[in-house]
């Protein structure tokens, strides 16, 4: 049986670090990109939708919609949180802080 | 090698009038996807043609065509891509007979599509219709 105490154990081999008012834990990042705004299937941009999941008890209190994160060093704002299944694990969708590439 | 019709005519004078180095690049239906380094850009497509035969001769053409305007930004993609059509337009419809190519060039319609992501992305879609006449015979002779 699992429970709260358990779920670090799920990011630590793959989780990459998560600093959030100035208190660092880990969470699974993902930045799938995909083309959207397609014209008939084609002239689209290509976008980059990161995200990265983290036990709902990793802080105290969780990022909410619009605070600062830094994820991997990459400075970012919480763009919208979301549960996953029994609302354990937590998606934060990510954005930029500004314009410029990824590194 | 046969001359390009009046309307392939004026999506090339289209793509290099709304052309903005520095600003925005402006391409003629491109089938590949934006990356962000290319944005903000413009995207000229066409769209179709209409033909009206008031004479024997010509065919009365309206010619219409959207200009894709994107880009990405931190927050409030629909301003940041507001100087680009404005600039876009203002360069378009100093001359609205695209240099001789057509009688008139007119606004149709806007249509704003919207992507969030890691930027926000936007597409403000302006359709123009541009009228023009040709023969009948050979779409790359305008008359009247």
């Amino acid at each position: 049986m699992y429970g709260d105490a358990d779920l670090p154990t799920f990011f630590a081999d793959f989780g990459v670090a998560v600093n959030f008012q100035g208190v660092a834990s880990k969470g699974n990042f993902d930045r799938p990109v995909d083309v959207k705004l397609s014209e008939q299937g084609f002239g689209g941009a290509i976008i980059a939708t990161p995200a990265v999941r983290m036990p709902y008890n990793a802080f105290r209190p969780m990022p909410k919609t619009g605070d600062a994160v830094t994820v991997d060093g990459m400075d970012y704002t919480v763009s919208e949180p979301t549960a996953e299944a029994d609302g354990a694990v937590v998606c934060y969708e990510l954005k930029k802080v500004a314009l410029g590439c990824r590194a | 090698m046969t001359a390009p019709s009046i309307q392939s005519q004026v999506m090339a004078k289209v793509v290099a009038t709304v052309n903005m180095p520095g600003v925005a690049l402006a391409w003629r239906s491109r089938m590949s996807a934006f990356n962000a380094g290319e944005l903000p850009a413009i995207n000229v497509l066409p769209e179709e043609g209409d033909a009206e035969y008031l004479d024997t001769d010509s065919i009365d053409r309206k010619f219409t065509f959207r200009v894709r305007h994107i880009t990405a930004s931190v927050d409030e993609c629909d301003a940041a891509i507001d100087p680009v059509y404005v600039a876009a337009q203002k360069l378009l419809f100093a001359d609205p007979t695209l240099g001789g190519l057509v009688r008139f060039t007119r606004e149709n319609s806007q249509k704003w599509e919207f992507e969030k992501g890691e930027l926000d992305t936007v597409a403000l879609v302006v359709t123009y219709q541009a009228e023009f006449s040709t023969t009948r015979s050979d779409p790359s002779v305008a008359c009247g």
